[in-house]
């Protein structure tokens, strides 16, 4: 689970540098509008499940762990 | 009109990032529910298994307890013991399933509003992306019809110049130079001289140089060589020969993929036609342009893959003359 949630990880800091970048090179009213409406959800709907699936792993390592 | 270029190519590299990344995680959520089928399988067995000690530990000390009453000399505390850790274990079992499953009701919930958000409202934001593409590409059209004009003032010869003022740059740069120049000679003469008339198409970095069209033939695809010796020399790729009919409907088919870098609303239309022509019936043309003579001459590809002359030798200096003549007479 671990590396499944390192490359969710680093899907996520991947696409946010791509928006820095866009970002330098558009910032109109149309890139506003962009943020505001598809962005912003993406990105807090992204980092709540980056934060769900922390715990899914910790909680699955746990499991693979019993001793049975 | 480098900004609007600049623009234009960074928000592309935005969109194809978002399709990436939207594929990526469309991947790996349905990777970890996998995890988590299997994650429910051994915590269901390792439940199963501990309660089954507890059972039969159980029966065990009763057993043994009934045989110390009757008065048999047994010692039962080490199966005591072992019940008890069966217990402590499973306890600890219970407890993990009760927090798996809380867990999961919350992953669930948050899972779900993501890949709505990544099916839906990105394909939304991905279509808001399209439409300022097309945009921006309108208003780059728009500065190309200007430059265009200005090239028209400067005539074919003028681009000559620009092949030796090409040949003057560094080595990096000569190649895309003398590519965007022969590209200039290339339209002008087949539009001059043939009376061609180009299609709107959105020129990626690997693809079709130029796309024609003329009454009755909706796409006709031009390939354009700067050459010293004046000789045709077509590139060969993975996908056949520059110009092949392979070649063409492996572009087409790039074209019409909006994860590809060589699509736009503009190509996609292109792809469609050369997909109901059939690559193979689709006009090949190269127009080879010799900067030592300062003549063009235009190649078409044969039904048998090969290319024929279909007109050498035109003067380049007889075009700008036309135009310059044409531009008097506005």
């Amino acid at each position: 689970m671990d590396w499944l949630n390192e490359q969710s990880r680093s899907s996520w800091r991947q696409l946010e540098r791509e928006w820095e970048a866009v970002g330098q090179r558009w910032s109109d009213s149309t890139a506003d509008y962009f943020a505001a409406n598809f962005w912003d959800s993406l990105a807090t709907e992204t980092q709540n499940y980056l934060e769900a699936l922390t715990n899914l792993a910790t909680l699955i390592e746990r499991i693979d762990n019993l001793d049975v | 009109m480098a900004q609007v270029t600049a623009d234009l190519e960074a928000i592309k590299q935005f969109r194809q990032a978002l399709l990436t990344f939207a594929g990526r995680m469309h991947e790996l959520l349905s990777t970890v529910d996998v995890e988590i089928d299997r994650a429910q399988q051994t915590l269901g067995w390792a439940e199963d298994r501990t309660r089954q000690d507890v059972r039969s530990l159980t029966d065990e000390l009763y057993r043994c307890r009934a045989a110390a009453a009757q008065g048999y000399q047994v010692d039962c505390s080490s199966i005591y013991y072992a019940l008890q850790e069966a217990e402590e274990h499973l306890g600890r079992v219970v407890e993990v399933k009760r927090r798996f499953q809380d867990t999961l009701r919350w992953y669930s919930s948050v899972r779900n509003r993501l890949e709505k958000t990544l099916t839906w409202e990105l394909s939304h934001g991905v279509a808001f992306l399209d439409r300022r593409i097309s945009a921006l590409e309108a208003y780059h059209a728009t500065m190309l019809l200007s430059t265009a004009a200005a090239v028209a003032g400067a005539g074919v010869l003028g681009l000559m110049g620009g092949v030796s003022a090409a040949l003057r740059k560094s080595e990096a740069g000569i190649k895309k130079a003398l590519g965007n120049t022969g590209e200039e000679i290339a339209a002008v003469v087949l539009s001059r001289h043939f009376g061609l008339k180009e299609a709107p198409f959105t020129q990626p970095a690997h693809g079709f140089d130029r796309v024609f069209s003329a009454p009755g033939l909706p796409v006709i695809v031009v390939e354009s060589k700067i050459s010293s010796s004046g000789k045709l020399r077509l590139g060969h790729t993975s996908t056949g020969e520059q110009g092949s009919s392979d070649w063409i409907a492996d572009k087409a088919e790039r074209m019409t993929d909006p994860a590809s870098a060589q699509w736009s609303p503009a190509n996609e239309r292109i792809a469609s036609l050369i997909r109901d022509m059939g690559a193979e019936n689709v006009p090949s043309l190269t127009v080879v342009t010799d900067p030592a003579q300062r003549t063009a001459d235009v190649y078409v590809r044969q039904a048998d893959g090969g290319w024929q002359l279909l007109e050498g030798g035109i003067d380049l200096a007889e075009i700008e003359a036309e135009m310059q003549l044409d531009a008097g007479d506005l």
